[in-house]
């Protein structure tokens, strides 16, 4: 049994005073592994994300999270507070800075880095691991191709080494081979160790990289299975293509 | 040699109208604040100078530190309580002209009853001085003051470029969600950047006090040129702003010596008309593309 990093226990959200969103949520994550939520509109996907990353406030429950300093729980931070503690949130819109170079984005990635030699270094690596970068590093971000910003983005998050990220529809508005590309990212980053929890809308595509996958519906998780066994589960059937009338 | 005087002379005043258009912009920027009460921290700060001077002797210009403290303080309170409740909702923006606006009221009206209407100048000995140059002949307040603006602007964009903290007011101005997702404590940097616009508010209001007369209901009328020229350099760029000062003050410097002084204030509301028609974004501006 591998280490659990993240937990989710019983986690209620909502946007400012509406209705809860998502409802009772239980989660957990391991180490190095990638779980995928799927899910139709409006389940409530993204929502579990923004709630993990403190930027809706979980109403109740707790996010237990095994950070660098040991455990602590989430709900409640902070996202600055939440992103200094070794978690890391890639949101639908990339959260480039689009307007700064490719050096100043990673630069400002390592923020929280306090000794600027050792930011200096991760930025060295980064670069070795995205060697396409290291052309663009006087381009905006903004004017890269999709699949530049996308190597961006993870380069970004990387540079903090953290433990945990959150991804948020990672092949949202990308052409498909550079979807292909990005998901080859994420299963390499989880490789080292990482544990990725992913929302995605090609629910074939992110499972396919998955480890696990829990399907979402009206807020609740309705169930959850080893990636490959997901797409068979009769459940999938009703809850994309409506239910099966009873014989 | 005449038209040399009157440029150099624009540019100084030019130098004075940016640091005072520094904080309005720098607040904009970071968290779209609209801060029509921007140049009534202005005149707190010269009321400050004024009298630190009067009852005091304390030199205006050595005042700065002083009126910018007395602004600083003034700017937090008035953030905690004004505007703090909502930063970050989608109407803030539209939301802070009214509250600004409401702000600029309370402000002028306090003024107004402690200080009536009378016009006042703080008169160091500097302040009717001149330095000729050959023929050049230059009045040492514009002179000064000139200086010490651009000098605390450059200053400021030091701060900005190379501190950590100037880092993370920039970040934050580009982007409120991204500056959070990368450990930025945005709210912090919201505070501490409104204090340092009224700070800022403060240092100019001490130069202003030995350049233009001032009274209370004064700030109605900076307010137009200072949106003029933060409109002119883009909401929100500091480098615009004082291009454009220094550009329009030097126009209204010449309109001024060869025109009529009386027209010289119109050039910076020609120049908001113009720039609203032509390039509503200003020449450096990103944020109403």
């Amino acid at each position: 049994m591998s280490e659990c990093m993240l937990k989710l226990d019983n986690i209620v959200a909502g946007y400012g005073y509406g209705p809860d969103i998502i409802k009772n949520i239980n989660l957990e994550l391991n180490k190095g592994d990638i779980k995928c939520i799927i899910g139709p509109n409006g389940a409530g996907k993204s929502t579990v994300l923004k709630a993990i990353a403190g930027i809706i406030k979980p109403r109740d429950g707790s996010v237990s999270f095994k950070s660098d300093d040991g455990d602590m729980d989430l709900a409640g931070m902070d996202t600055y507070e939440i992103m200094r503690t070794g978690l890391c949130f890639i949101p639908q819109d990339r959260s480039l800075f689009n307007t700064l170079t490719v050096t100043e984005n990673l630069a400002m990635a390592g923020y929280t880095i306090n000794d600027k030699s050792d930011l200096k270094v991760r930025i060295e690596e980064v670069l070795e691991t995205f060697p396409r970068l290291k052309e663009r590093l006087t381009n905006y971000a903004g004017t890269m191709s999709g699949g530049e910003q996308q190597q961006l983005i993870f380069a970004r998050a990387i540079i903090l080494k953290p433990r945990v990220i959150l991804i948020d529809e990672p092949s949202l508005g990308l052409a498909p081979a550079i979807v292909e590309q990005a998901f080859q990212h994420i299963e390499n980053i989880a490789a080292d160790g990482v544990s990725i929890l992913l929302v995605e809308q090609n629910a074939r595509r992110g499972l396919a990289s998955s480890n696990y996958g829990t399907v979402m519906d009206l807020g609740e998780i309705v169930f959850e299975k080893p990636a490959d066994q997901v797409l068979n589960d009769n459940r999938i059937q009703e809850l994309y293509l409506g239910k099966r009338k009873k014989k | 040699m005449f038209i040399i005087q009157t440029v150099i002379l624009g540019l100084c005043l030019g130098f004075v109208y940016a640091l005072m258009a520094t904080g309005l912009t720098l607040i904009f920027g970071v968290m779209r604040i609209v801060n029509l009460a921007h140049p009534i921290f202005i005149l707190v700060g010269a009321f400050a100078a004024y009298y630190l001077f009067v009852f005091f002797g304390i030199d205006p210009i050595y005042a700065i530190p002083l009126c910018a403290a007395v602004t600083a303080l003034l700017g937090a309170i008035t953030y905690k309580l004004v505007f703090e409740k909502d930063a970050g909702s989608q109407t803030y923006s539209e939301m802070t002209v009214l509250l600004t606006f409401g702000t600029a009221m309370v402000l002028d009206g306090t003024l107004s009853y402690f200080f009536k209407n009378t016009q006042r100048i703080t008169s160091p000995p500097y302040a009717t001085d001149a330095i000729f140059l050959g023929d050049l002949f230059l009045p040492t307040a514009q002179l000064y003051s000139g200086l010490i603006s651009i000098g605390l602007i450059v200053a400021l964009g030091i701060f900005l470029k190379f501190t950590n903290l100037g880092i993370a007011i920039r970040a934050t101005s580009l982007s409120r969600v991204n500056a959070e997702l990368v450990g930025i404590n945005v709210k912090f940097v919201c505070l501490f950047s409104f204090i340092l616009g009224c700070a800022l508010a403060g240092c100019a209001g001490s130069l202003v006090s030995f350049v233009f007369s001032f009274f209370p209901a004064k700030h109605w009328e900076w307010i137009a040129i200072l949106m003029s020229l933060v409109v002119l350099g883009g909401m929100g760029s500091i480098l615009g702003v004082v291009i454009s000062a220094a550009i329009l003050s030097v126009i209204a410097s010449l309109v001024g010596a060869f025109i009529a002084p009386a027209w010289s204030t119109m050039v910076f509301f020609v120049a908001l008309f113009l720039i609203l028609l032509v390039k509503p974004h200003g020449m450096f501006g990103k944020y109403l593309e």
